[in-house]
């Protein structure tokens, strides 16, 4: 049972999907940024939003701006954003 | 210097404490939770029964005994959590704890209400059937047992929150 809360604004995040490219577990990257690895899986989850200081310390692990990570609109899927120029190129 | 004693009580219980590893699951966690209040509720019910006789007194300590070794475990899953000073908590652990110290503020405030008029209310309607020290009991040992109930559901519900494995599937409902 997770205590969730209810937002004014959504913050979307893309942590699930860079974790996953990196082949970490939530365990290791709770570790990396010192938290609970249950705060890892609240915020993949969208149960909680993470503070400037938390996101800035996820976006250091992962070596991108805080935009590449985390957004106030829904993120679109990062293979069609990276097809999508291949295309128009050809 | 608040903060620092504090933060040296903590330390000393979540490092000295047993970990209990085992019971880190949402299963175990569930069961000691239910065991605790199983055995708050047996408390207050044989408390009651010490009224009518006074041997019931023997079952109502090792009710209370018995939630206090539920509780005990409870609390070492969390590494004492509910008691660790801020700096210690992450974002998320404080957000958790913070709902649900509300959660019992508020379940405290009606609770507390309702058997204030009561107690005035049953004083003042059967005052020559009700002796001093029997009322007296009585309120005592409703604020102690709503502190018991009540004032635990902090950490009650870190456990809920936290006490999970280490999955990384999307699905957090791990039996």
């Amino acid at each position: 049972m997770s205590a969730k809360k209810k937002p004014k604004d959504s913050i979307f995040n893309r942590v699930r999907i860079l974790r996953t490219e990196r082949d970490m577990s939530r365990a290791q990257l709770a570790e990396l940024i010192h938290v609970n690895p249950q705060t890892i899986g609240a915020l993949e989850r969208g149960d909680h939003f993470p503070s400037l200081d938390l996101a800035f310390r996820i976006c250091e692990v992962f070596g991108l701006p805080v935009e590449a990570v985390f957004s106030r609109s829904e993120f679109t899927l990062m293979s069609t954003e990276l097809y999508r120029p291949a295309q128009e190129k050809s | 210097m608040k903060t620092d004693k504090k933060r040296r009580r903590w330390e000393y219980i979540a490092t000295n404490a047993y970990k209990f590893e085992r019971w880190r699951r949402p299963g175990p966690t569930r069961a000691l939770i239910a065991w605790y209040f199983t055995g708050i509720a047996l408390a207050i019910v044989f408390l009651m029964a010490t009224f009518a006789w006074i041997h019931f007194l023997w079952f109502y300590i090792v009710a209370l005994l018995s939630s206090m070794v539920a509780w005990t475990i409870l609390r070492s899953t969390i590494d004492a959590k509910d008691m660790a000073p801020d700096e210690v908590l992450d974002d998320y652990e404080a957000e958790v704890l913070d709902i649900w110290r509300r959660r019992s503020f508020t379940l405290f405030e009606a609770a507390l209400l309702i058997g204030g008029v009561l107690v005035i209310f049953l004083g003042v309607i059967f005052q020559e059937h009700i002796d001093v020290v029997t009322m007296s009991v009585f309120a005592g040992i409703y604020m102690i047992m709503l502190y018991l109930s009540v004032g635990t559901l902090p950490a009650v519900g870190f456990a809920l929150t936290f006490n999970r494995t280490d999955s990384d599937s999307d699905s957090d409902t791990e039996s």
